[in-house]
């Protein structure tokens, strides 16, 4: 076999390898990142420039068997930009009327609507550390691999993000972070 | 947050949740683009993502092969053991002939085999100076023939170049004055020469003759010692107290001018004459361009005190590029050791590849490999040698 007819099999086997991986993992990092970004469309463009961005880099990465890791780095990577555009150009919120204590049908949506504000005013960087420690279900040690940072400041951005959305679900007024 | 508050939270995150990838997306993976894949080195790019596919041991495998093999290149690199040395080819010499007792011109490859006399075992009959022509097909030499046994001068002096291939003579000019030396004139249709020998106090002539027609022309020189060397695209006769070598281009010119006191020895210098700049060498004599002229070798010397037996001399190459000086090999020659007379220092001559230098001293000839510094004694081959003139590869 010549030396361009085995790149272009190389190539091809690592097309194949790459789609399968992509396949593997796609569901679950595509719904870290609807958690993270709290709709679809973007959702599924953040997972699509993650799928590109991991493409180009794919020829660097040194272990396939950590491909699940390397790959949600990217993915959450590309949700914090995503998160910081939205930041740079905030939605006004409005202000929530009635007692948010008082349980009534409406206790739920209340909940669910004061989580959404609190969430909204959480950094990028809390916002992902949660949802990756609360809803993905990784240990502290994976959350810090993933947003490339130490477990300490994981634990610092926890706690401060929760501290804050803890007021909300104790029907205090969401303060500023 | 209590545990209450983190099913709370977890229920929220849930509700966020958009469920499994669209099919679009999943196929976003199958599209990819062509311009993705790096491409700077696609075999180093091929062979990594091989090698990403092996397991671990065999990953030491390969890294130990690789370690193995980037040894022996370097290795390889430094030695260079794919080149021939000693270089091919014939070397010429002036040596005795066994059935006269004179001396005459033989010829011998570097491991002792392929020797033949090229000079007949005529009386009174005395062949010396052989120069290969450049493409090493013809060996010029001067003949002086009916020398009388009581003036030194007196004689007959010839031009003679032989084919190697035919094993032939043919005698260029004749009827001359005895010669001293003769050289190939750069252009290699004509030989240079010098005559008469020194010591017969008669003043000095340079003649040249043209290898194709015979015509001779000759230029008188005076009295004193002279000497022939390549000075840009002819070759001159100078003063010996004097070594002066310029470079092909002319550009660079390599001085080695004795100085005052017994003791001191002449410095190599290299002036740039275009820039005026200067470059002393150290101590040192008999400059010799490499035939590429990326390089100066010369013979450095070390003063010793001026009573004592400690001036020493060995091989030194300087490259063009930083005038980094090396040395390949001690040259031995006791009278230089005692009196620190550079004029009795051997000649060192390149041969036509660039790739050895070669010398005749005191101990013997020896040949060194420029690259690897690699030496061989040739003393065995060349029995009571002089003049050793190493043969350019055939074209």
């Amino acid at each position: 076999m010549t030396a361009k007819a085995e790149v272009a099999t190389i190539d091809t086997d690592r097309r194949v390898a790459f789609a399968q991986l992509i396949d593997q993992h796609l569901d679950r990092a595509y719904r870290i990142a609807g958690v993270i970004l709290g709709n679809s469309p973007d959702a599924e463009d953040a997972t699509h420039d993650a799928i590109v961005q991991a493409w180009r880099s794919f020829a660097g990465l040194k272990d396939p068997s950590r491909f699940e890791a390397w790959f949600q780095r990217i993915l959450v990577n590309v949700c914090r930009d995503r998160l910081r555009k939205r930041h740079r150009s905030p939605v006004t919120e409005l202000a929530m009327a009635g007692d948010r204590t008082t349980p009534d049908r409406f206790a739920a949506v209340d909940e669910r609507l004061a989580l959404d504000r609190a969430y909204a005013r959480l950094s990028p960087e809390q916002a992902i550390t949660v949802v990756l420690r609360y809803h993905a279900d990784l240990t502290l040690e994976d959350v810090a691999d993933r947003m490339g940072v130490p477990v300490g400041t994981v634990k610092s951005r926890l706690h401060t993000a929760l501290a804050a959305m803890q007021l909300v679900l104790t029907g205090l007024e969401v303060v500023e972070l | 947050m209590n545990t209450e508050q983190d099913r709370t939270l977890q229920t929220w995150l849930a509700a966020r949740d958009p469920g499994d990838a669209p099919a679009r997306l999943r196929a976003v993976a199958t599209q990819l683009p062509e311009t993705g894949l790096r491409r700077s080195f696609p075999a180093l790019d091929a062979a990594m993502w091989r090698l990403r596919a092996l397991s671990t041991s065999a990953r030491v495998v390969v890294a130990v092969a690789l370690l193995l093999a980037a040894v022996v290149t370097a290795g390889a690199v430094i030695l260079q053991p794919w080149r021939a040395f000693p270089p091919s080819g014939l070397i010429a010499y002036v040596g005795p002939l066994a059935s006269t007792g004179t001396t005459g011109i033989k010829l011998v490859l570097a491991d002792g085999t392929g020797g033949r006399a090229v000079s007949s075992s005529a009386s009174n009959v005395f062949d010396h100076s052989p120069r290969w022509s450049a493409d090493g097909r013809s060996l010029a030499f001067a003949r002086n023939s009916e020398l009388s046994a009581w003036a030194s001068c007196e004689g007959v002096g010839s031009v003679v170049l032989y084919d190697v291939a035919t094993s032939t003579e043919r005698v260029i000019a004749t009827g001359l004055r005895t010669i001293d030396v003769i050289e190939w004139e750069p252009n290699g249709d004509s030989i240079a020469f010098l005559y008469p020998p020194a010591g017969c106090g008669a003043p000095g002539e340079l003649g040249v003759v043209d290898v194709a027609s015979g015509a001779l022309t000759a230029t008188a020189l005076g009295y004193g010692l002279w000497r022939l060397q390549t000075s840009g695209a002819a070759i001159e006769a100078v003063d010996t107290t004097v070594w002066e070598v310029d470079s092909l281009t002319g550009e660079l010119i390599v001085r080695c001018t004795p100085r005052d006191g017994a003791a001191a020895a002449p410095h190599v210098e290299v002036e740039d004459r275009v820039s005026g700049a200067k470059v002393d060498l150290g101590p040192g004599w008999a400059p010799s361009w490499s035939p590429d002229q990326s390089a100066m070798a010369f013979i450095q010397v070390t003063d010793g005190p001026a009573n004592g037996l400690a001036h020493g001399a060995s091989l030194a190459v300087a490259g063009v590029e930083g005038w980094h000086v090396r040395t390949l090999g001690a040259i031995v020659d006791p009278d230089f050791a005692q009196f620190g007379d550079v004029a009795r220092l051997p000649l060192v001559q390149w041969t036509a590849d660039g790739t050895a230098i070669y010398w005749l001293d005191a101990a013997g000839a020896h040949v060194v490999d420029v690259g690897s510094g690699r030496s061989l004694d040739l003393t065995r081959v060349l029995i009571g040698a002089t003049d050793l003139r190493w043969q350019p590869t055939p074209s």
